[in-house]
């Protein structure tokens, strides 16, 4: 075939510059840092103990007698619990997205990248446990193994992961067949190094992408599992636990016990996704550097 | 051109009564295909041999076969000498410096997020007697040798035009200083006038490395600068073997005949076109009958 | 030798812009070429060079983000300046056969009933008739089993195929103009052979012609009367395929000069440098970088068309055929930063 390209698309238009990302990934990292910092530093600043419960202090609004926040039902001090909060809902966030990716990546590019068997029947079971209402699942999986912070992460990646698992094998199979994967088993390279050098750094991408999403969605799904008491153990101020007592005082006009903890939420989803969009940026050189 | 002198010495390739079937489809519509029939070839040192044939005659295969990327059904490869037929990948990679491939499509051969160094220098990854500093020397060398300054070892394939792309791939297979160098249809994406550049520079490092190539094309114009040899397949099978002189000038076998005829041709015009245009005007005349 | 056969198509100083990174850039430069009936014309040119954006300006059909600002087309004495104008034309009085066969055909609908279609559009028919019209049509162009290859959708017939069935498309309603954008791209040589007998055969009888976009010099010389040139979205050399592979233009005898040391198996002398990509700056004769024989004067200024025997051609030194110099010198020539 002769590769003689039209000339409606050169293989070397100038392409638009785009913006390096360089200033999005600061942005995230820096709210990513403050809230770490601010989680982890909190028993040295905080004014109010975020587990002890001041029963006659129900209820008060943002601003009263130094509640920034305000107060909840059991007269915790809200501020303290959304900032004490955090370390709860990252740690989970990142267990989450550690255990998906490396399930879903390996498994991706295994299915993606030797096809055949292997593919059948990764696919299959994939299909197999998407079959189940995944919530339901998570619910039931916690239910039986108790609740905690760990065991409550784990099993927000494994749920997370068949949509990494998909991804990548999709991208996996366009790269496989690609010239470079070929001349890259000329030069002698392993099976596994020719996966790792040359099939895993085109996914990086949409890896990205998809983690950053997958953190956000984790916080999520952490919070709906507190919500229904199966997530972290009660008295820890875990966001979503907090947002599903805070609802109820919402229909008296009392808005803050659930509004601040959702904010919480928004603001971490947005560090991660703006990390995620500038690293996958980073990944590909032609959006890297413009000459 | 070089054949001559060098003629007594073992064979840089042997093919030996190659066989290769695929299975196309799936289940009772199954049906198997000879890309590779019963194919016999000998490659001597500082020679050019061409395996010409139009899509689906097998040469891609035989290519894929010679490069011990596939393993032969029946039949054996010899290089230098040495049987490589039934060695595990692990044995084989000793082998892989000594053969290396150019590709038809320079971009999709070569990894968009590697640099030309990284691409020239991932060929020398099973030389672990060379430090960081000699690898870099040498792939600056073999880049100078092939055209590309050394402000060129920075650069993405991106940056690069398609045929300073082909320069890279090229530099990537000798630096290895390899005795067997397969090129599979290395000008056809380039522009003509490029063609030539690349086609002069594949010639001059032959003369200068006593380069062995087994140089795979369905284009005939550019077989006849560069084969010693030419060999012609059609649906898998060897058709004819001979000098390139003589295949194009007094081919025995009607496929290569018409293959030789079918060429579109520069000097051939116009006296060439009028033949065509009587048969054509045979076609027409039917075309108008059927109206 | 010029005959005074009627102008079909003219095109007279056509310029497209692509908006891009950092404005509009020009892929059409004063585009100026002509088919007279009768005729296949020839445009050859490497990447870049503006053919694809050549056909696609002669059909009204420029892609997204490019636009014509100044020149005309005009298509048997009418000036085609509106989508209206070319509403009527297309598919009827014009045919056109793209490169990729295969991606131009419907994956959903079989290929029989995208014939039917045009046919139909052309000219009142009942479906039957139009269906025989088309078997009709594809045995014309050399299809062993017709009716069999109109039941089968894209996906299942060989390349060949596709490309016969898009040209049957093309000569669906005996349009007077073919625009073929290389249309045997990627296509094995001996149906490369029959396809261009066939398409040519068509168009040079009853008074019609045809438009060849190739980057194949060989495909030019074998089929075509006349030639375009093309270099850096400007027709540097036009005229009979003879001349200009003959003397004329340097770029033009450059490119024949390769092709004819390929053809007899010596060195060929190689242009140095790479073509240029649309948006570079580019002053004075776009082609000055790479040529032997550029000048100070060629530097600075970009040649108007010059008449150089029955050609005409953009060029201050028009090389004659006895002079015959090399152009470039033999390679391992450096290329030329872009």
């Amino acid at each position: 075939m002769s590769g003689e390209v039209s000339s409606a698309a050169p293989p070397r238009t100038p392409r638009p510059r785009r913006r390096t990302g360089a200033r999005g990934l600061a942005l995230g990292v820096g709210i990513l840092a403050t809230v770490l910092l601010a989680t982890l530093l909190a028993p040295l600043y905080l004014p109010f103990d975020p587990l002890e419960a001041n029963l006659p202090d129900q209820y008060l609004p943002p601003g009263t007698d130094g509640h920034l926040f305000g107060t909840d039902r059991s007269g915790f001090d809200v501020f303290s619990r959304v900032v004490y909060g955090a370390r709860y809902d990252l740690l989970i966030a990142l267990i989450a997205i550690a255990v998906a990716l490396v399930v879903g990546v390996t498994l991706g590019l295994l299915a993606g990248y030797r096809g055949r068997a292997t593919d059948t029947v990764i696919s299959r079971l994939l299909d197999v446990f998407q079959a189940f209402p995944l919530l339901v699942l998570a619910i039931a999986v916690l239910g039986a193994f108790g609740r905690g912070i760990w065991i409550t992460g784990v099993v927000i990646g494994v749920v997370s992961a068949p949509t990494f698992v998909r991804l990548v094998r999709e991208q996996t199979r366009t790269i496989r067949d690609r010239m470079f994967v070929e001349a890259a088993r000329c030069s002698g390279f392993t099976e596994v190094q020719i996966m790792r050098r040359y099939v895993l750094p085109a996914n990086l991408g949409v890896i990205y992408t998809q983690a950053a999403t997958s953190a956000a969605w984790a916080i999520l799904l952490a919070a709906a599992l507190g919500f229904v008491g199966v997530g972290v153990p009660a008295p820890l101020p875990e966001w979503g636990y907090m947002i599903s007592t805070g609802t109820e005082g919402l229909t008296r006009g009392i808005w803050w016990t659930s509004v601040f903890p959702g904010l919480a939420i928004v603001l971490l989803a947005l560090a991660f996704t703006l990390i995620g969009e500038s690293l996958s940026r980073w990944a590909d050189p032609r959006r890297r550097r413009s000459r | 051109m070089s054949a001559g002198q060098t003629s007594r010495q073992s064979p840089v390739l042997e093919l030996h009564r190659l066989r290769k079937t695929f299975k196309v489809g799936r289940g009772p519509k199954a049906r198997k295909v000879r890309a590779v029939d019963d194919v016999s070839l000998t490659l001597d040192k500082g020679t050019t041999l061409a395996v010409v044939g139009e899509s689906g005659s097998g040469k891609t295969t035989l290519a894929r076969l010679a490069m011990s990327l596939l393993p032969p059904d029946d039949g054996d490869i010899l290089l230098n000498g040495r049987n490589l037929t039934g060695l595990s990948p692990r044995a084989l990679a000793r082998f892989r410096p000594s053969m290396q491939m150019v590709f038809q499509d320079p971009f999709d051969s070569l990894a968009p997020w590697h640099t030309a160094e990284q691409i020239v220098g991932s060929s020398l990854h099973l030389r672990r007697d060379l430090g960081p500093a000699e690898r870099r020397r040498l792939v600056v060398e073999v880049l100078e040798r092939v055209g590309l300054p050394q402000r060129f070892l920075s650069r993405y394939p991106h940056e690069l035009s398609g045929g300073q792309a082909q320069r890279v791939g090229i530099a990537r297979a000798i630096v290895t200083r390899p005795s067997l160098v397969v090129l599979d249809e290395p000008t056809s994406a380039l522009d003509m006038s490029v063609q030539a550049q690349i086609l002069a520079l594949l010639h001059e490092l032959q003369n200068e490395e006593q380069l062995s190539y087994l140089f795979i094309s369905h284009d005939l114009a550019v077989v006849r600068y560069l084969a010693d040899r030419t060999a012609v397949m059609r649906r898998g099978q060897m058709v004819e073997v001979g000098d390139t002189a003589k295949i194009f000038d007094r081919p025995e076998n009607d496929y290569t005949r018409e293959l030789v005829e079918a060429s579109p041709r520069v000097t051939a015009a116009p006296a060439g076109r009028q033949p065509d245009r009587a048969r054509a005007d045979g076609v027409s005349h039917r075309v108008r009958k059927a109206l | 030798m010029m005959d005074s056969r009627s102008a079909l198509l003219e095109m007279r100083d056509v310029s497209v812009t692509v908006r891009g990174a950092g404005g509009e850039v020009p892929v059409l430069r004063e585009v100026a070429l002509e088919v007279r009936r009768g005729e296949l014309v020839g445009v050859v040119g490497e990447t870049g060079a503006g053919k694809s954006f050549t056909a696609r300006a002669v059909l009204g059909l420029l892609p997204h983000g490019a636009r014509r600002i100044s020149g005309s087309v005009v298509f048997d004495g009418t000036e085609l300046d509106t989508p209206r104008a070319y509403a009527n034309l297309r598919g009827t009085r014009m045919g056109f056969v793209p490169q990729n066969p295969r991606l131009s055909l419907d994956p959903v609908f079989t290929v029989g009933s995208q014939l039917v279609a045009v046919i139909r559009r052309g000219r009142r028919m009942s479906r039957t008739h139009a269906r025989k019209r088309g078997v009709a049509l594809l045995t014309g162009l050399g299809v062993h089993e017709p009716e069999r290859v109109m039941r089968s959708y894209a996906h299942q017939l060989s390349g060949g195929l596709c490309q016969r069935v898009c040209i049957a498309i093309a000569l669906a309603n005996d349009p007077e103009l073919v625009i073929a954008d290389e249309p045997t791209t990627g296509l094995d040589v001996t149906v490369q052979r029959q396809i261009l007998d066939l398409l040519r055969s068509q168009l040079v009888r009853d008074g019609r012609g045809g438009l060849l976009i190739t980057h194949d010099l060989g495909v030019i010389a074998t089929w075509c009367d006349r030639v375009a040139v093309m270099y850096a979205g400007r027709v540097v050399a036009i005229g009979p395929v003879a001349d200009v592979l003959r003397e004329g233009h340097p770029y033009a005898h450059g490119l024949k000069g390769i092709a004819v040391a390929l053809e007899q198996g010596v060195e060929p002398v190689a242009i140095p440098g790479t073509v240029p990509t649309p948006g570079d700056q580019i002053e004075g004769c776009a082609f000055a970088p790479r040529c032997a024989v550029a000048t100070d004067l060629c530097r600075a200024d970009d040649p108007a068309p010059r008449p150089y025997g029955d050609q005409l051609v953009r060029c201050h030194h028009p090389v004659a055929d006895a002079e015959l110099p090399a152009v470039g010198h033999p390679t391992r020539s450096e290329e030329v930063e872009v």
